[in-house]
């Protein structure tokens, strides 16, 4: 435990030391994306966050493949009165909506929408996802804006 | 020089929108961030998509965070999680590389990693712990654990102190260094106060949308 380690003086020296070693330098282009990133504080302020349920990549046995050549990471989103469950695949994500309603999804990036579709009738809506980034799905119906946290797909 | 502002207040103010707070609060954590993504030896670019996700959730819970002093921890399991999804998402996809999965999966790695993470904590609490003290107590630190060593003769010149004063003060200011908001924060940080996905910096009191059906 780190408080018994540090109430040792000599300890605490040699901590210390190893931390005052130049740290790595940071890449600019990192800093200034994290700093940007406070512009969606604003943007958000409509948007009820979802909590995430469950992730499949979180708690299936690393390595453990589906009955195919490629498994599918499942997510499940939760509002107060709406979820929403999602399957990723390589080009695209495949969702519904529980209980099933017309609302419109987006898949956004930073940059904005990337895709959007319209639920069908059984809550189903299929988008396109980009290779890389940041992403989450808002959720757009009357009045209500609901959105997912960010994640990388 | 005035004490630099605590988590506390740096997390207060962004929420506000003040940018400048947020780009010190970003300064302060990105290179603890890296050094998380860095252990799990992810790609240029996977590190930089979850970094960019690690402070978009920030953002997301900046009007929630109740436990300020907490941060570190929240940001490091944070990464955590998001550098095992990115992996997990990865081995979907590409063909597992045996060698590179035995390595990963063995409990020596594991291990290895844990406490790697633990030193990247340590460092960054200890560095934030020194900014934080008193010059005369940072300078006789810094040149206590000066590499190469200094002998107390040339620590005690250096600081016009004399040597006999040295042991007492090296006490005083290791004292002071223990009872900094950084370590403080650091030390109290349990945990325990995120159980499951960790991914909370709010106990469970997060917005919730209610949506017409």
């Amino acid at each position: 435990m780190t408080s018994a380690r540090w109430d040792d003086d000599e300890q605490l020296l040699a901590d210390l030391t190893d931390a005052v070693q130049p740290a790595p330098d940071v890449p600019e282009h990192l800093l200034r994306s994290a700093q940007a990133a406070l512009t969606w504080r604003t943007i958000d302020e409509e948007l009820a966050l979802a909590t995430l349920q469950f992730d499949s990549a979180l708690h299936e046995t690393v390595g453990v493949r589906g009955a195919g050549d490629e498994a599918v990471r499942t997510l499940a989103f939760t509002w107060d009165e709406l979820s929403m469950e999602i399957e990723v695949g390589k080009d695209g994500v495949i969702g519904q909506l529980i209980p099933a309603i017309a609302a419109e999804v987006a898949l956004a990036t930073q940059q904005g929408d990337y895709a959007a579709a319209t639920a069908d009738e059984v809550g189903s809506f299929v988008l396109r996802r980009p290779a890389a980034g940041p992403v989450r799905l808002v959720c757009r119906h009357g009045e209500s804006s609901l959105t997912t946290p960010w994640l990388v797909l | 020089m005035s004490a630099p502002p605590s988590n506390a207040e740096l997390v207060a103010a962004a929420a506000r929108g003040d940018q400048p707070a947020w780009d010190r609060l970003v300064e302060r954590y990105l290179p603890l961030v890296l050094a998380v993504a860095g252990r799990y030896r992810l790609s240029g670019r996977d590190t930089e998509d979850v970094s960019q996700t690690v402070w978009l959730r920030l953002v997301e819970h900046l009007g929630q965070i109740r436990e300020p002093d907490a941060l570190p921890r929240w940001l490091v399991t944070t990464t955590k999680h998001e550098s095992l999804r990115v992996i997990s998402a990865h081995r979907r996809t590409r063909p597992v590389d045996p060698l590179d999965s035995a390595e990963l999966d063995s409990e020596q790695a594991a291990d290895d990693l844990d406490e790697g993470i633990l030193q990247d904590e340590r460092r960054l609490a200890l560095r934030a712990g020194l900014a934080e003290l008193e010059p005369r107590h940072r300078e006789l630190l810094l040149l206590l654990v000066a590499d190469p060593p200094l002998s107390y003769v040339e620590i005690g010149s250096r600081l016009g102190m004399p040597v006999g004063s040295i042991g007492p003060t090296r006490a005083r200011s290791l004292s002071r260094l223990r009872d900094t908001a950084a370590l403080r924060g650091y030390l109290g940080s349990d945990e325990d106060l995120y159980p499951g996905t960790g991914d909370r910096l709010d106990h469970g009191t997060g917005r919730h949308g209610r949506m017409p059906s």
